[in-house]
């Protein structure tokens, strides 16, 4: 009886160790399972947490490259990269949710949002920065993009917590699951040899599963704590931290991983490398290496044998040696750095992933603190001299005042603007203008103190700042110095230029005690001494500054005149000898709701000056046109219409085109419109305007010139030239009635002369009624002046043309005849 | 959108078969304006107007000097010579009518990448090039009522 009992009771023991082995291999291969998929969270959520930093820190790189350059060619390209990252970003999200960790789901949702937000809030700022808009650009992308940016890390910074989180309790689980098999296994272990060798077995697997486990644990744990610092140290390059922080920061890193280590930094500064930071290192070894003299290693030659030789001396005589170093190099590969680890004699270098992430991370701060350092210089300075521009000037101009009132002094600002400087362009092209513009801006530095400044405020403006003058002719000193600087000789390569400049003077306290008054002041006295034929310095008066600013107000209103329809034309008639109506001379007003009307004889010269008389003039030439083929059109008798023309823009190379335009586009007859030039036209290249003329002849218009006798005129060129008219001028006219001035035998011989030739003759500027008759008795063709019409507008010509028209302003003009043609 | 551009691109390789070549004027896909008379497509690229209905501010996108695209844009658009647009561009920026943003790139592909990337850019370019991948993501804009490759289209 006994021994079936026991049997059953080891088959009892047996089954129900069987069982238990059962029991604990499923949960040993639950165990097994829940590890890979452990493993695979970790490994991969590793991989993706490293990847994702580097793609954002990409994209950040690349698009600061782009707003380095302002040529949409060149920018492209990295907006192209930027655009690359960003999609990089996006996939490794969405390799991340398809990693078997629920718990991490709403971190990661919380940094998709995030980094979608910024990735608009940075599109917006490519559209601007391809626009060209840099200013609203660095706007946008400090106020919105940064802040955005900030959120989109710190979303990061949590979905890495999370996934710490989860990979520990991951850990947990399997530790729990594998001490749940071990304990059924545990209890079969006595009941069969063939279970107590798969217990066996088990137990083996299972110490070795968690001795990997706790190393992979602490391998993880310290990875992490590498990733934190890394994307801390990302934060402090992103947020512009101060770069010995930032690079204490990474040299710390090393400290972290070999035991005494310690490291320093090097960073370019001009051509050199400067000592930055020095991380676990003696103060007599810190001190050592930061006298290390600056300038040994020079960034171009790239030569880092001098300082690695003298860092591996210095090393050995506090009991270290160098444990591996890295030269540091921007994009686009150029030295911008040293790092070198220090580690304890014996004590092993430090793993070479570990020196290349710490090398990277501080390529990218330095880099990164180059590229701010050149965006900030770039906002202040002028691109192509380097001078500072107007910012920087009118905040050292306010400066230099608070200084000259403490102490009771003067300061002076000196507008310089270079003569003709528009004629090196046109002429010789814009890389020559650049280049005196660069030796401009080198000259002036040259001939000033160096407490001085110099700035280039516009195209060829320069601005200087001289202050601790003690009277206002240290400031007349300075103003002659630099026009004897500047009209040396300048040899640009095959070209030897004479220039000249302009400069006006204004003085603190004199003529204001703010920067903007001054400067202002300075740039009227400049006004001044360019309109009075330039190369010259003059201080400001305070007279000039009503002249000059009434000139600034008719420039700045004169801009927008056409496009606010404020010009009109009056039409002044031109009588022939019988009193008929033998033309009408088309005169450009202009009525302007500041300045009210302003003459043409004050505003045609600044048109000149500023060039908009080509487009004036081609205004005048085809409102000429359309008013004179309304006419027609509206079955008047329209005659002639004349139209001023400046030499300028008749010399200008598509005249010929404009005009034939105007007349076609208003089916304008060509031989009703009469051109009027003056002889002036002639003197500069007579083959050239013997040309257009001749051209527009060809199509029927006439030409008549305007102010004859008072330039240069040579009656031998008189013969040869295509005109049909001349007008005598109104000076000759006003001097009839005195007797013996002299003017009434030049007007006679005028009229013979051109009589002889078969020219018209008209006078101009006849007031009275004597000067009529005179004219007329001197076989003068055709009359015009306020005794006879003064100028009008369209409608009340339209009054003359129709039968019962006005009458003359001298009422003297009988029976005048029907309108000729 | 998908099919109008598959339409469009068997229009132009039918057309292209049959004739010179002809360009496209295209717009970010965000920009409304998808139909344009020649004289808005003319008043854009020629500076009159610089704003969108919708306020954004209009960057023309010219292609170099010398390119068949450039050449279309002064003969067929603005009907003017290479100086005359120059000097027009000045004329409105002194005359008051603000600056006009114009934007010189070297490549068709460029052009279309900086149309994709700025809503208010507008370009002209070879139809034959919207086959290339940088001009996915643009919009090609109907001018009088037709695509490129279509009867009666102005530009080509």
């Amino acid at each position: 009886m006994k021994l079936p009992r026991r049997s059953s009771l080891i088959a009892l023991l047996m089954l129900a160790g069987a069982i238990g082995s059962i029991l604990g291999t499923r949960e040993f291969k639950d165990a097994v399972v829940e590890c890979q998929d452990l493993y695979r969270v970790d490994t991969t959520g590793s991989q993706i947490e490293t990847g994702l930093e580097y793609e954002i820190q990409e994209s950040r790189r690349t698009f600061s490259y782009a707003l380095s350059t302002r040529d949409p060619n060149e920018q492209l390209p990295y907006i192209d990269q930027t655009r690359a990252a960003s999609a990089r970003v996006q996939d490794y999200l969405s390799r991340l949710r398809a990693l078997p960790a629920p718990q991490i789901t709403t971190y990661l949702n919380r940094f998709q949002l995030a980094w979608n937000g910024y990735e608009k809030v940075r599109n917006e700022v490519i559209a601007l920065v391809l626009e060209g808009d840099l200013k609203t650009a660095m706007q946008v992308e400090q106020d919105r993009a940064q802040p955005a940016l900030s959120v989109a890390l710190q979303s990061l910074l949590d979905l890495q917590a999370a996934l710490g989180d989860h990979a520990r309790i991951q850990s947990a689980r399997v530790t729990g699951t594998l001490r749940r098999s071990a304990a059924g296994l545990g209890a079969f272990a006595v009941s069969t040899l063939l279970i107590v060798a798969v217990l066996g077995r088990v137990s083996r697997d299972r110490r070795l599963a968690l001795e990997s486990l706790n190393a992979s644990s602490a391998a993880l744990a310290a990875a992490r704590e590498m990733e934190l610092r890394r994307v801390s140290i990302l934060e402090m390059v992103s947020t512009h931290a101060p770069l010995p922080q930032t690079l204490e920061e990474i040299a710390g890193v090393a400290t972290q991983h070999a035991k005494y280590a310690g490291a320093a930094i090097w960073a370019a500064e001009g051509r050199c490398l400067k000592f930055q930071v020095a991380a676990n290192l003696c103060k007599e070894l810190k001190k050592c290496i930061s006298e290390l003299s600056l300038s040994i290693v020079d960034v171009q030659s790239e030569n880092l044998t001098e300082l690695e030789e003298h860092l591996r001396r210095l090393a050995g005589q506090f009991s270290l040696v160098a444990g591996g170093s890295r030269a540091l190099h921007d994009r686009g590969g150029l030295l911008i750095g040293f790092l070198q680890v220090f580690v304890p004699v014996g004590g092993g270098g430090l793993q070479r992933d570990v020196l290349k992430q710490m090398a990277h991370l501080a390529a990218t701060a330095i880099e990164n603190r180059l590229l701010y350092e050149r965006l900030a210089f770039q906002a202040q300075h002028d691109a192509l001299t380097d001078l500072p521009n107007r910012t920087l000037f009118q905040d050292r101009v306010q400066q230099a005042l608070n200084l000259s009132r403490r102490h009771r002094k003067r300061a002076a600002v000196l507008w310089v603007d270079l003569d003709r400087f528009k004629q090196i362009n046109d002429n010789l092209g814009h890389r020559v203008g650049d280049e005196v513009l660069c030796e401009v801006g080198r000259r002036l530095k040259r001939c000033l103190r160096d407490s001085d400044t110099v700035a280039r405020v516009g195209g060829d403006e320069f601005t200087i700042l001289a202050h601790d003058l003690d009277s206002p002719a240290d400031a007349e000193v300075v103003g002659r110095k630099v026009l004897a600087e500047l009209s040396r000789p300048m040899q640009l390569g095959e070209h030897n230029l004479a220039l000249t400049a302009s400069t006006g003077i204004s003085l603190f306290p004199d003529h204001g005690e703010e920067p903007i008054a001054l400067m202002r002041h300075a740039d009227l006295a400049m006004y001044s001494a360019k309109r009075d034929g330039g190369h010259s310095a003059r201080l400001f008066r305070p007279i000039l500054g009503e002249t000059m600013l009434r000139r600034v107000r008719i420039e700045r209103e004169l801009k927008t005149a056409l496009e606010r329809d404020e010009l009109c034309l009056h039409y002044q008639p031109l009588v022939d000898s019988e009193g008929g109506l033998n033309g009408l001379e088309a005169l450009v007003r202009w009525n302007n709701a500041a300045l009210g009307s302003v003459s043409p004889a004050e505003f045609i010269p600044i048109a000149e000056d500023m060039g908009l008389i080509q487009v004036i003039g081609e205004w005048v030439l085809r409102s000429a046109c359309s008013q004179g083929a309304r006419w027609l059109a509206a079955g008047l008798k329209a005659p002639g219409i004349a139209v001023n023309v400046s030499a300028a823009q008749f010399m200008g190379r598509n005249f010929t085109a404009v005009t034939e335009r105007a007349l076609e586009e208003n089916d304008f007859p060509p031989n009703m419109l009469v051109i009027e030039i003056t002889e002036t036209v002639f003197m500069n290249n007579l083959d050239t305007a013997l040309e257009q003329m001749a051209a527009l002849r060809r199509r029927g218009v006439r030409f008549a010139i305007d102010d004859f006798g008072t330039g240069y005129s040579s009656l031998s060129q008189l013969r040869n030239l295509p005109v049909d008219c001349i007008k005598i001028d109104r000076s000759f006219v006003k001097d009839l009635e005195i007797e013996g001035g002299g003017s009434s035998t030049l007007v006679r011989g005028i009229v013979a002369l051109a009589h002889s030739l078969s020219l018209e003759v008209v006078a101009e500027g006849v007031e009275t009624e004597g000067q009529l008759s005179l004219l007329r008795e001197m076989g003068c063709d055709t009359c015009q002046g306020f005794y006879l019409y003064r100028p009008m507008p369209a409608p009340e010509v339209e009054k003359l043309l129709t039968p019962g028209r006005a009458e003359p302003e001298g009422g003297e003009v009988p029976d005048l005849a029907p309108v000729i043609a | 959108m998908r099919s109008a551009i598959l339409a469009t691109m068997l229009l132009i390789g039918l057309a292209r078969a049959a004739g010179p070549p002809s360009f496209a004027v295209v717009v970010h896909q965000s920009n409304p304006r998808v139909d344009l008379r020649l004289a808005e497509v003319r008043a854009y690229f020629g500076g009159s107007t610089t704003r969108w209905p919708n306020g954004s501010n209009v960057v023309a996108v010219e292609r170099s000097s010398g390119s068949p695209a450039f050449r279309c844009l002064l003969e067929r658009v603005l009907n003017m010579t290479a100086s005359e647009y120059k000097r027009n561009l000045t004329r409105i920026e002194y005359s008051g009518g603000g600056r006009v943003n114009v934007k010189t790139l070297n490549t068709e592909g460029a052009a279309c990448k900086f149309v994709f990337n700025v809503p208010g850019a507008i370009a002209l370019i070879e139809t034959a090039s919207l086959s290339l991948a940088e001009c996915n993501g643009v919009q090609i804009v109907r001018v009088n009522g037709k695509l490129p490759g279509e009867e009666g289209y102005p530009l080509r």
